[in-house]
């Protein structure tokens, strides 16, 4: 496993993730795929997104509690959050800049400003309250 | 498909009556992740792309299972569904529906979003942020906090510099 971890490390093309890996060390037993969406910046965007995929066994164990699930609701995947936020009108987007961090590097990437920009320059924007 | 093409080349209509008969009253079944069964007509759960392709390739014929939805949710799902599937209902009805549809509490509203997004259902996932966006707007840092649970991790200092540099959007 140690292995294929490296391999997985170092295949990360710019679009998606794709990883090739063997298993079974030297018996050359298989190989198996993985594929994920492509996510950016994993490392910064610790508060609004979620690792790659859920673990489904959790279903089992999971706690219906109201609670906990307003508190998944911080871990929307990004791309979710991307095109919520994408309707926002500018000005309601500049004050979120001072929610948390994840939210202010998400906000003032390039790629999603100019996302952003063209998203209003030709859908009618949501207008501020 | 090559059937049909048989058929039409000799002009059959009977054979295309057939096969739409056949198409219409085919029914899939969908479990959820606490093990539920839904039978539901081909034409609705089509609407969902990750299915619709399941479909194609002909890997539809038992069970399809849908780890990452839970019954309560895929039954909104399906409903949601169902109501788009015939699209020439009037756009004012659908309109009525699809509002009082998406009035549900955030927590509803994350699982559908989350289930739109499996299922890649484009209306519906485009419906669901539309919701979160109008709850998002006009609200306070703060209250976005709050409601979403984030953890502020500024210094008050950075917080303050943030709100300095960008005035215009904090005023009322």
């Amino acid at each position: 496993m140690r292995r294929s971890r490296s391999v997985l490390m170092r295949i990360v093309t710019n679009g998606s993730l794709v990883c090739w890996c063997e298993e079974g060390a030297g018996a050359g037993a298989g190989l198996r795929l993985s594929l994920s969406k492509p996510r950016r910046s994993q490392s910064e965007s610790d508060d609004c997104s979620e690792p790659l995929s859920q673990p489904q066994g959790n279903n089992i164990h999971r706690n219906p509690c109201k609670r906990q699930k307003i508190a998944k609701v911080k871990e929307l995947p990004e791309d979710i959050l991307v095109d919520i936020l994408m309707t926002l009108p500018i000005k309601s987007l500049v004050r979120f800049k001072c929610v948390c961090n994840s939210w202010l590097s998400l906000i003032t990437y390039p790629r999603f400003v100019r996302r952003h920009l063209n998203y209003h320059h030709h859908e009618k924007p949501l207008k501020e309250e | 498909a090559i059937q049909s093409s048989r058929f039409s080349c000799v002009g059959f209509p009977l054979a295309y009556i057939f096969l739409a008969c056949k198409k219409k009253s085919m029914a899939l079944k969908l479990k959820s992740s606490d093990n539920k069964i839904f039978e539901v007509e081909e034409l609705v759960a089509v609407q969902s792309e990750t299915i619709k392709s399941l479909v194609e390739d002909g890997c539809a014929n038992n069970v399809i299972p849908l780890p990452n939805v839970d019954s309560k949710t895929l039954e909104l799902v399906l409903d949601w569904c169902k109501n788009h599937v015939d699209v020439k209902l009037d756009e004012e009805k659908l309109k009525e529906y699809e509002d009082k549809f998406i009035e549900v509490d955030l927590a509803v509203l994350y699982d559908l979003l989350m289930a739109a997004n499996y299922l890649n259902i484009k209306d519906l996932l485009n419906r669901a942020s539309q919701k979160v966006a109008d709850m998002l707007k006009g609200k306070k840092p703060e209250q976005i906090r709050e409601t979403f649970n984030i953890v502020n991790d500024f210094s008050p200092e950075e917080e303050e510099e943030i709100r300095k540099e960008n005035l215009w959007a904090f005023e009322e």
